[in-house]
C-alpha cells in the first residue's frame, strides 16, 4: 500500500524516512534499535524522492523504510552483534542481503537489537539490553492486565520479544519500519516473530546469500525476513533470493520472483499436523488455536492429516551439539588481531588472545564456545558430534517421508506460549530457556526448509500467538500462498500503541501497515 | 560422570576462553547431560549429515581476481597496526600452565 502511495506521490520517501526516525525516537524504551543511521537514511530517502519525481523508481522497494538484524555487515555503519567483542566495528562492506535492498532502493534506518551473536531466545542477552515486546504497551495487553497498586512501577511487567531477531521483530511490529531482516539458525526470526504479532519467514537453506551475516551454524543459518503481511514477505524474499557467487551454499537454481496468487480452490490441498509437535508445555489457548487452524482448512475442503515426525524430540538436543560445535568453530576468528575489540595484554598472543575473548564475550558466548569444543574433543568426537550428524538425517528424513506421502504443507504452533514477563523469563538460564522455546522452529533448521510464522490470535493476556506453516525446499511459493489464505481466515488485528510522543502527548497510533 | 580438572583446563587452552566460576562449570556439565540424551537414538548404518545441500554438486568458478586492493579498509578496524601489518605479540609462546595462569580452575 505505501508503495503505492509513493508512486502517486501522496507521500514522499523523505516524509516517511521523517515519521519513521521520529516514531523510532517515541518508541526508544523498546530499545529495539541499536544503531540508528539518520544521516544516511535521510540521504537515502532524499535519492529516492529523486527518482519518484523522475517517475523511475527501481522497484517496489524504492523508499521504503527497513531495518537489519545487528549481526549484518552494513558498509560504514557499526556492527556490533550486541557483543563487546564487536563494539567499534565498522563493517568495510555490505552483506550481500544488505546490498540487494539499498540497490533496490530501500533505505536503511538502522540496525536492531538481539541476543549477543544471536544466541539465545529472548532478546535479553546483548550488551545494550533486553528489546520490550511492543505489545507491552498495546491497548489489548493493558485491558487484560490485572492493575496494579499506584506505587508500583507500570513499567515492571512488560514482556519479551523472543528472539534472537527481537529487535527486528519489535520494530516492524511497532511500525518503526515496513520490514527487517533477521537471522534464523533455530527459530531465531520465527520466534520473536509468533510473540510480537508480525509475519517470519525462514527461507530454505541455500536459497538467500548469508554473505556477510556474521555466522552462528554454517549449516544452518540462513537471513530472515520480518513484515506485517505474507504478501510483504514476498516481494522481500523476491529481492533477496538467487545465487550469490560470494556464498558457495547458495544454489545456483535460477530464481524467480513471484506474487502470490489468492487461493480459490483448497479441496487440492493437503495438510499435515504433525502429532509429536504437540510438544510437553504447550499451553492449552495455543492447543485449542491449532486446532481451530486445521479446523478452519477442513471445513474450507483441504485434507487435513495428522503425521508422524518421530525424531522431533531430539532434535533440540542435536541441534545443541551442532551449533556449540560450529560456534566453537566460528568464534574462533574473534582474536582482536584484525577487528574488533582487543585487550591490552600483550605477553604473547595466546595470552591476548584469552584475555580479549574473556573480556568480549558474556557468559552465553563463552558457555557455547567451551561445549563445543568439548564435543569436538577427540574422545568425545564420534559419540557426540558424529552422532548428532546422524540423528540429523533421521530428522531430515522424516519430513522426506511426510512430504513424500503427499503432504503440501505442514501446520504447528510457533512457540509454546504467548510472550512471558521478561522478571519471569531471566529466572531461567539461557540454555534452559532455548532448549524449551525452540522446540517447536528448531527441526526446520535441521531439515533446511522453509517455514513462516503467521500471527492467528490473540492469548487471554492480549499478545499474539502466531502459527507455523513448514514447506518443502525451495517450495515458497506454495508456502507463503497457503499462509497468505491463511492469513486473510484469520484477519488478526492490528497492534493498538499506546505511545506518548516526546512532544508530551498520548496518542493512538495506526498507520498503512504493509507496503505491498 | 563429572568433568576432570585436567579436561576443563585443556578445554580453556583450546579455546583460548574461560569458564570464570562455578557456574561456568555447572553450566558445561549441563550441557553434557542434556547431550547424552543423543545416546537414546539408534543410528546403526545412518550416514551422518554435514550440509542439507548434500545431493547437488559443489561447483567451481575460474581461477581470476575479481576483488582486492581494499588494504586501507581492512586495516581500519585493527587496533594495533604498522604500515601495511597487523601487530600481533610474540607466538610460540603457550598459555602458561594451570598453577601459574590466573584462571578459577586453580582452585579445583
Amino acid at each position: 500500500q505505501v508503495s503505492a502511495a509513493l508512486r502517486e506521490g501522496r507521500v514522499t520517501p523523505t516524509e516517511l524516512c521523517q515519521r519513521c526516525l521520529s516514531l523510532i525516537k517515541s518508541t526508544k524504551f523498546l530499545n529495539a534499535y541499536i544503531t540508528v543511521a539518520e544521516e544516511t537514511a535521510l540521504k537515502q530517502a532524499g535519492e529516492s524522492e529523486k527518482r519518484y519525481r523522475r517517475g523511475q523508481p527501481l522497484g517496489v522497494l524504492d523508499g521504503i523504510p527497513i531495518a537489519v538484524k545487528d549481526n549484518f555487515n552494513t558498509a560504514g555503519i557499526e556492527t556490533t552483534c550486541a557483543s563487546n567483542m564487536l563494539k567499534g566495528y565498522i563493517s568495510p562492506y555490505n552483506a550481500t542481503v544488505v546490498q540487494k535492498l539499498l540497490d533496490q532502493g530501500a533505505v536503511l534506518l538502522g540496525k536492531t537489537n538481539l541476543d549477543e551473536f544471536a544466541m539465545g531466545s529472548g532478546s535479553t542477552d546483548g550488551v545494550f539490553g533486553p528489546v520490550r515486546n511492543p505489545w507491552s504497551y498495546s491497548r489489548q495487553f493493558k485491558e487484560k492486565s490485572v492493575p496494579k497498586s499506584h506505587s508500583e512501577d507500570e513499567d515492571s511487567n512488560w514482556v519479551i520479544t523472543g528472539g534472537s531477531s527481537g529487535g527486528s521483530a519489535a520494530a516492524v511490529s511497532s511500525f518503526t519500519c515496513f520490514a527487517a531482516l533477521g537471522s534464523d539458525t533455530g527459530g531465531s526470526t520465527r520466534n520473536p516473530a509468533a510473540h510480537c504479532g508480525v509475519v517470519g519467514l525462514k527461507p530454505t537453506y541455500g536459497l538467500i546469500s548469508r554473505h556477510g551475516l556474521i555466522p552462528l551454524v554454517n549449516s544452518m543459518d540462513v537471513p530472515g525476513i520480518l513484515t506485517r503481511c505474507v504478501d510483504d514477505a514476498a516481494v522481500l524474499l523476491g529481492s533477496l533470493a538467487g545465487h550469490d557467487p560470494k556464498d558457495s551454499t547458495t544454489i545456483q537454481d535460477n530464481f524467480k520472483p513471484f506474487e502470490l496468487p489468492d487461493l480459490t480452490d483448497i479441496s487440492k490441498l493437503s495438510i499435515g499436523i504433525p502429532k509429536e509437535y504437540h510438544a510437553p508445555g504447550l499451553s492449552s489457548e495455543i492447543l485449542a488455536l491449532w486446532s481451530k487452524a486445521s479446523d478452519l482448512f477442513k471445513n474450507a475442503g483441504a485434507k487435513v492429516i495428522e503425521v508422524s515426525l518421530p525424531h522431533t524430540r531430539y532434535s533440540i538436543v542435536c541441534y545443541h551439539v551442532l551449533c556449540t560445535a560450529e560456534v566453537a568453530s566460528n568464534m574462533a576468528r574473534f582474536d582482536g588481531l584484525e577487528y574488533g575489540h582487543r585487550s591490552d595484554t600483550n605477553k604473547s598472543t595466546e595470552s591476548m588472545y584469552a584475555a580479549t575473548r574473556r573480556e568480549g564475550f558474556n557468559d552465553v558466548v563463552r558457555g557455547r564456545i567451551l561445549s563445543g569444543n568439548y564435543f569436538l574433543l577427540k574422545q568425545n568426537y564420534e559419540n557426540y558430534f558424529v552422532k548428532a550428524q546422524k540423528v540429523r538425517r533421521l530428522i531430515a528424513n522424516d519430513f522426506v517421508k511426510v512430504f513424500g506421502s503427499g503432504v503440501d504443507v505442514l501446520l504447528t504452533p510457533t512457540t509454546l506460549s504467548d510472550a512471558v514477563p521478561y522478571m519471569e523469563f531471566i529466572k531461567e538460564d539461557n540454555r534452559t530457556r532455548s532448549a524449551q522455546d525452540d522446540i517447536l522452529t528448531q527441526a526446520a533448521n535441521m531439515a533446511g526448509l522453509p517455514a513462516v510464522n503467521v500471527p492467528s490470535g490473540l492469548s487471554e493476556r492480549g499478545l499474539p500467538i502466531g502459527l507455523q506453516f513448514i514447506g518443502q525446499s525451495f517450495q515458497e511459493k506454495q508456502l507463503l500462498t497457503v499462509a497468505k489464505w491463511f492469513e486473510k481466515q484469520v484477519k488478526f488485528p492490528m497492534i493498538q500503541l499506546e505511545v506518548k510522543r516526546h512532544d508530551h502527548g498520548a496518542f493512538q497510533h495506526q498507520k498503512s501497515a504493509s507496503f505491498s | 560422570q563429572k568433568v576432570t580438572v585436567e579436561v576443563l583446563d585443556h578445554l580453556e587452552h583450546l579455546a583460548l576462553v574461560d569458564f570464570r566460576d562455578a557456574e561456568g562449570i555447572e553450566r558445561l556439565q549441563k550441557a553434557i547431560q542434556f547431550a547424552d540424551q543423543l545416546h537414546e537414538v539408534n543410528t546403526d548404518g545412518v550416514e551422518p549429515m554435514d550440509s542439507v545441500l548434500e545431493d547437488r554438486c559443489l561447483y567451481l568458478r575460474e581461477d581470476d581476481v575479481t576483488e582486492g586492493n581494499c588494504t586501507n579498509e581492512l586495516l581500519k578496524n585493527a587496533r594495533e597496526k604498522v604500515e601495511e601489518y597487523f601487530v600481533a605479540p610474540p607466538g610460540n609462546i603457550p598459555l602458561p600452565k594451570l598453577e601459574e595462569r590466573e584462571t578459577f580452575l586453580q582452585g579445583s
